[in-house]
């Protein structure tokens, strides 16, 4: 259960530290930023293709003047380097394929798209000569969190050729800005709280504390209503990802599903069926608890289910039954 | 203090109040708050005079100048009484100078709660660089002024560690007229800093400057104007120093920026932070302090990572007291702090003030500067 548990917070903090390196990346991209007013590139929307049921790609950039787009996925760690390559170029081809999609998104015609990997600094050497080897057009920028900086790693020498494979930048101004290192002096501050993508306990934690925030402590008695999450939903990540009204219902839903589920939410009116009348509340109703209460139960309930999974296999490994049932029925047999 | 009821500017009240007959026992006394008005009835959603009146204040108006009643319940005998400020707003510097003779446990019970939950109205907070300031400029001004009382406060959870057991919260009251050199060894040995301070002007009177920008004139030696108007040039000197923080904390800023493409239009948060920078370079374990300084003084931090080697702390804050969302971003020098919403200056004044009595005494604010 241990064990379980521990997964489960790695699995929470990853989601956080990821989140931490996009808003780190967005920050230097946001409109009137210096890389704004030297290339014309600014971030545009976070998780472009999260519509289009392409899990990469965290945010774009567009140089309106040119209906040029770049996609950027960033990965704070990276363990396999040749499954991630591969990966990403899935993704580029996925991407290319659903390039008018794409342009429904955002909204307006694509001239052309490059494609980033940002990943730590220390493995983009090794992850570019992969991309190198494949011959991928993949940009890589190499991020330190410690300087606060992100490159680009080309080969600054060879750059007609590295144009030609999409390895570097079409905009002369914005290679040379990646090349020197642009500098994040807003560094990890949230412009972006929570992304549709993000983990449903980062995202319940979230919408937790500014539902608490917004019921203030005298009415800490009352419930809030699923147009309640709905609203924050809007508020916190409304105008700057591809949600649509659909889409942002949907993980309203899933949310409210997940709170009842976890115990984290109580239903107050089981009578009523319709989802959008119901009332809940938060189990705990302390405003200053709801962030340390939320992470724990859900950890918790998550490890007992992971726990319960896990014994469950080793049943059916051992046994060679493959549920429950089968076995009682079996040892019916036997008496 | 009964101020006869008549029309008065800020100067005629000034001079009414540097004459004015005391009831005998009392000390005439300022406490000064920062606010977000610079008029009492005229601004757009809420004025100050609805916003105190929200809070049970009763408001008279003589002329520039408002009197002030409010309720509270005597310590000693259990019944509720009313204290009574008179109060001018000065319109520029959005300063409420409170001139009154009650009680400081008085005035925390009226105006000071409102200062604690508010928004848009704060103490004149006066921190310990502000001390230091103010401790230059009475001696600038008064060569022969000399420390006479300070209560002083260390705690373990404080960036720079006291020599003596650290692990153990420390609070020094000191008599004697070697106050500043006393303070300067406490300081040194216990790592305490001040919270309330006695100058001793000779031959004009004896001052209390409390760290919540309350200035108290003790005793008079002087029966003319001069150690009322004195009261008056301490307040300056605080509210200039502490004024400057304030324009820091106001650069600050939350917009959604609009990006127009050929058919949509999308809403990119820009954030203008404003940074507290460190007296000293910060370890994880000084991460886990702040956490718990942060929690005890109504704010959550949720969301957040933390990661150790070069410390770096990151993530969103809720003030629960101001009811209010920021996001911060620490390493071990300094702190980016950044409104994900409106944020009116006071909440961030009390997280600055949250920071410099209970972490780092030292710290400063200023500007982000872009690179």
């Amino acid at each position: 259960m241990r064990k379980k548990t521990l997964t489960i917070i790695e699995e929470t903090e990853n989601d956080r530290k990821h989140l931490e390196l996009v808003n780190f990346c967005a920050n230097i991209f946001v409109p009137g930023s210096v890389v704004d007013e030297q290339t014309g590139y600014k971030l545009v929307v976070l998780e472009p293709l999260y519509t289009l049921n392409i899990k990469n790609f965290d945010f774009a950039l567009l140089r309106i003047e040119n209906a040029s787009l770049i996609l950027v996925e960033c990965k704070h760690s990276v363990s396999d380097i040749k499954k991630l390559v591969e990966d990403i170029f899935k993704a580029v081809q996925e991407t290319l394929k659903n390039q008018e999609n794409l342009e429904n998104v955002i909204g307006n015609a694509i001239s052309q798209i490059e494609f980033v990997l940002c990943v730590p600094a220390l493995n983009a050497p090794e992850i570019r000569e992969q991309v190198v080897s494949r011959d991928y057009p993949i940009c890589v920028w190499g991020f330190d969190l410690w300087k606060r900086e992100i490159r680009l790693f080309a080969d600054e020498k060879e750059i007609e050729k590295e144009l030609l494979s999409g390895r570097v930048h079409k905009d002369k101004n914005l290679n040379k800005l990646l090349f020197k290192g642009i500098k994040s002096h807003k560094g990890f501050i949230r412009l972006a709280p929570i992304i549709p993508s993000s983990h449903m306990c980062t995202i319940l934690v979230h919408v937790g504390e500014i539902l608490s925030l917004e019921m203030k402590v005298p009415h800490e008695y009352l419930g809030f209503q699923y147009s309640d999450i709905y609203n924050v939903l809007q508020r916190e990540m409304g105008s700057f990802t591809a949600l649509t009204d659909e889409e942002r219902a949907t993980l309203c839903a899933k949310i409210i599903e997940t709170g009842l589920r976890k115990g984290i939410l109580h239903d107050l009116t089981e009578d009523v069926k319709e989802l959008n009348r119901k009332v809940f509340q938060f189990s705990i109703r302390r405003p200053k608890a709801i962030a340390r209460n939320t992470e724990k139960i859900y950890v918790e309930r998550n490890a007992q289910k992971l726990a319960e999974k896990s014994v469950i296999d080793r049943f059916k490994k051992e046994t060679g039954f493959t549920n429950l049932t089968a076995f009682q029925t079996d040892e019916n047999k036997t008496k | 203090m009964e101020i006869p009821p008549r029309e008065y500017t800020f100067e005629s009240f000034v001079d009414q109040f540097l004459t004015q007959e005391l009831t005998p026992f009392t000390r005439p006394k300022i406490a000064c708050f920062l606010t977000e008005f610079s008029t009492w009835d005229q601004e757009k959603i809420i004025s100050l005079e609805k916003m105190l009146a929200a809070y049970g204040i009763r408001i008279e108006r003589l002329g520039h100048i408002r009197r002030l009643l409010a309720r509270y319940v005597d310590k000693e005998t259990g019944t509720e009484k009313l204290a009574t400020f008179y109060a001018y707003l000065d319109p520029e510097s959005k300063l409420l100078l409170c001139f009154t003779v009650e009680k400081k446990w008085v005035i925390a019970q009226t105006i000071g709660q409102i200062a604690q939950t508010a928004s848009g109205f704060y103490y004149l907070f006066i921190g310990p660089r502000t001390f230091d300031l103010l401790k230059r400029k009475i001696l600038e001004e008064y060569p022969f002024a000399k420390c006479v009382y300070f209560t002083a406060t260390y705690r373990p959870e404080f960036a720079r560690k006291s020599e003596t057991r650290p692990e153990i919260k420390k609070t020094i009251m000191y008599h004697g007229e070697d106050g500043l050199k006393a303070l300067e060894e406490l300081e040194s040995y216990y790592g305490v800093r001040p919270r309330v301070m006695h100058f001793m002007i000779p031959d004009i009177g004896r001052y209390e400057i409390k760290n919540d920008g309350c200035v108290t004139l003790w005793s008079a030696e002087d029966t003319g104007v001069k150690p009322r108007k004195v009261l008056l040039t301490l307040i300056d000197m605080a509210a200039k120093d502490v004024l400057i923080s304030r324009r820091i904390i106001e650069t600050s800023n939350f917009q959604l920026i609009p990006i127009k493409t050929e058919r949509k239009t999308f809403e990119i948060p820009k954030l203008t932070p404003w940074v507290i920078n460190f007296s000293q370079e910060l370890r994880y374990a000084d991460s886990e302090a702040l956490l718990h300084v942060l929690s005890g003084k109504g704010y959550t931090v949720f969301n957040y990572t933390q990661v150790e080697g070069s410390l770096r702390l990151s993530g969103m804050v809720i003030d629960h007291n101001k009811h209010n969302v920021f996001t911060i971003d620490m390493d071990s020098h300094k702190m980016i702090i950044a409104p994900r919403g409106k944020v009116p200056f006071d909440s961030f004044f009390r997280f600055y003030r949250v920071i410099t009595e209970n972490f780092d005494p030292n710290a400063s604010c200023e500007e982000l500067k872009e690179e």
